[in-house]
């Protein structure tokens, strides 16, 4: 059911919109640099854009949406230098690219979960996290700010991350509403 | 090298680096060597980068949810932090 009109075309781009956080993470997880993530995301909105009077509004959006993105991400791999590539190993790339099409689905749910697990972090764990990702801060930055080496404060972030992980994948087993 | 160390172990400091930016080519490599040999790790990988792009998200480094206007996709470049 292919339809180019107005209404058909902004009913898209809600589901677009709706979207950015899941692509936004689908881009991380094939990109690894963020920066880097977020050229491609954007470069793929506006492919997806462009796309629209051609959706099937029948067929789920994002299948479609992701299949628009991981050209988008096949691009950039050609463009960078394998050496700066996050996954040079195609192999393990394209297993990475399977799974992050599945997993990566409810990212806006674990969105609300986030806003309430992260008061339940330890309060080195919340101020570090609050630094790097509300402020912005280098993890060199946090590292000298803290007197501490770069390893250590990446450490530390990953034990936030996964403790976070850990809170919203127990809080979803449990049936607990956002 | 902590020889209590593993290859786990060293996975998740390189994930860690990766996630903040802050690896080099050498730890790239290495990063890949170990991903090539254990592919069942990338299920470490999904779970910190899911949680990163959130934290990301949250941070304003992407468009917010609901309150971006599908006519203006520029916002997505409006905050390059140095998030990772």
């Amino acid at each position: 059911m292919k339809c180019g009109t107005d209404s058909h075309e902004a009913g898209a781009q809600a589901l677009l919109v709706k979207a950015q956080f899941a692509l936004f993470a689908y881009v991380c997880a094939l990109v690894g640099d963020t920066e880097d993530a977020r050229d491609v995301l954007q470069d793929a909105n506006l492919k997806i854009l462009r796309a629209l009077p051609d959706y099937d509004a029948s067929r789920p959006f994002m299948p479609w949406a992701k299949s628009i993105v991981y050209f988008e991400v096949l691009s950039y791999r050609t463009r960078k230098s394998r050496s700066h590539l996050t996954f040079a190993d195609q192999s393990f790339f394209e297993l990475v690219a399977s799974d992050a099409a599945v997993v990566l689905e409810e990212t806006d749910q674990d969105m609300a979960f986030l806003e309430r697990r992260m008061r339940k972090l330890s309060g080195v764990m919340r101020e570090m996290v609050e630094a790097r990702y509300l402020g912005g801060m280098e993890v060199k930055a946090l590292a000298r700010e803290r007197k501490c080496s770069a390893n250590a404060v990446s450490l530390l972030l990953f034990k936030a991350r996964r403790s976070l992980a850990e809170c919203i994948r127990e809080a979803r087993l449990k049936g607990v509403s956002p | 090298m902590n020889p209590a160390r593993t290859v786990l172990d060293e996975y998740e400091d390189l994930t860690a680096l990766i996630l903040d930016g802050a690896a080099c080519d050498a730890e790239r490599a290495r990063f890949n060597e170990i991903a090539r040999e254990f592919p069942e790790f990338r299920s470490i990988w999904l779970e910190q980068v899911r949680l990163h792009a959130l934290l990301v998200c949250r941070g304003g480094g992407a468009p917010a949810y609901g309150s971006m206007r599908t006519s203006s996709f520029a916002p997505l470049k409006r905050c390059r932090r140095n998030t990772g």
